[in-house]
């Protein structure tokens, strides 16, 4: 497969059960999230993010609202008539704490993927 | 390869349903060209427009007297979603039409499964640029000549010649308005794709 979960921790390590550090999070800082999350990444909001929501505010709240069922980074940009950068940062942070989960492509799509794509095209 | 990590659903996480897995196709071609009008024929979604604050980049672009002083440009890209089954979503991104946003092209393509260039063969001079830049950052990409009313204005041999294309590069002529030829487009790039990850 072509594709990993860009909050999960690629260490190698165990899974950590509560909170799942990107690794450019760790050893980059802030800035370098907001660079790394693609702009077609799925955000999703996670239970805790769920189980947060109240104590959370403004645009955050209305991410982790908008992020119930999955919706990409620029549609987040598109919907909240933020810029897809400050998207960025804020998905960025609720991602390091755990409240809502990313996905994207990383890699060169391989044959396998390229060939779901076309067989899903086709069934259009 | 990055595989995909099987603790995705993890403890802290314990919905069902799982995220589908986003792919990406790059729609370029110069101004005015039908991008828009290309991905909003298939688009299950009226296309959105997201925008991105430029400051820094525009500071050495733009900037022609006061360096220390940041302009913020914004630049804007229309795009639109394709659902392709349970497991794959497609999106599909129209570049920013002006060569000085050629930058954020690198953005786009990162993770793309490839481009499609958008031509107006009475203008196809405004896709030069795009054909260059996706040669060179090897994207596999095809060239559709977008035929208004049905009128060519030239062939597609005439095109590949114009172009300087490498003769593996797919040409086909497409109608941006019309749902079934922009699925047929979006096939050829995606089996083109295919035969470049296969070689």
């Amino acid at each position: 497969m072509t594709a990993y979960d860009v909050s999960h921790d690629q260490s190698g390590g165990q899974a950590r059960p509560r909170l799942r550090v990107p690794p450019y999070a760790v050893t980059g800082g802030r800035t370098r999230v907001d660079v790394d999350i693609p702009f077609e990444a799925l955000v999703r909001t996670t239970e805790r993010g769920k189980e947060n929501m109240q104590l959370i505010a403004f645009e955050r709240r209305d991410i982790l609202k908008l992020a119930e069922n999955p919706i990409a980074v620029a549609e987040l940009s598109a919907h909240l008539r933020l810029p897809i950068g400050a998207i960025r940062v804020l998905v960025g942070d609720l991602s390091v704490e755990g409240h809502v989960q990313t996905k994207a492509m990383t890699v060169k799509a391989d044959t396998a993927l390229l060939e779901r794509v076309r067989d899903g095209l086709r069934r259009l | 390869m990055v595989s995909v990590d099987s603790s995705f659903q993890s403890a802290q996480d314990t919905s069902s349903e799982s995220v589908p897995l986003p792919v990406k196709i790059v729609v370029a071609g110069g101004y005015a060209v039908g991008k828009t009008t290309f991905v909003g024929s298939i688009s299950e979604i009226d296309p959105l427009t997201t925008e991105a604050a430029l400051t820094t980049v525009s500071a050495s672009v733009d900037n022609e007297g006061d360096a220390s002083s940041k302009t913020s440009t914004t630049v804007a890209m229309d795009f639109g979603r394709v659902g392709l089954g349970d497991e794959l979503v497609l999106y599909l991104f129209g570049t920013p039409g002006q060569d000085r946003f050629r930058f954020m092209w690198d953005e786009l393509t990162r993770g793309a499964i490839g481009a499609v260039v958008i031509l107006d063969t009475r203008r196809f001079e405004d896709s030069f640029g795009a054909v260059e830049y996706f040669e060179q950052a090897q994207v596999p990409f095809v060239v559709a000549i977008n035929a208004f009313h049905g009128e060519l204005h030239h062939s597609i041999e005439q095109v590949r010649e114009g172009l300087d294309l490498a003769p593996d590069i797919p040409v086909v002529s497409t109608d941006a308005r019309d749902r079934d030829r922009t699925k047929q487009t979006l096939l050829e790039l995606v089996e083109h794709a295919l035969v470049k990850a296969q070689s």
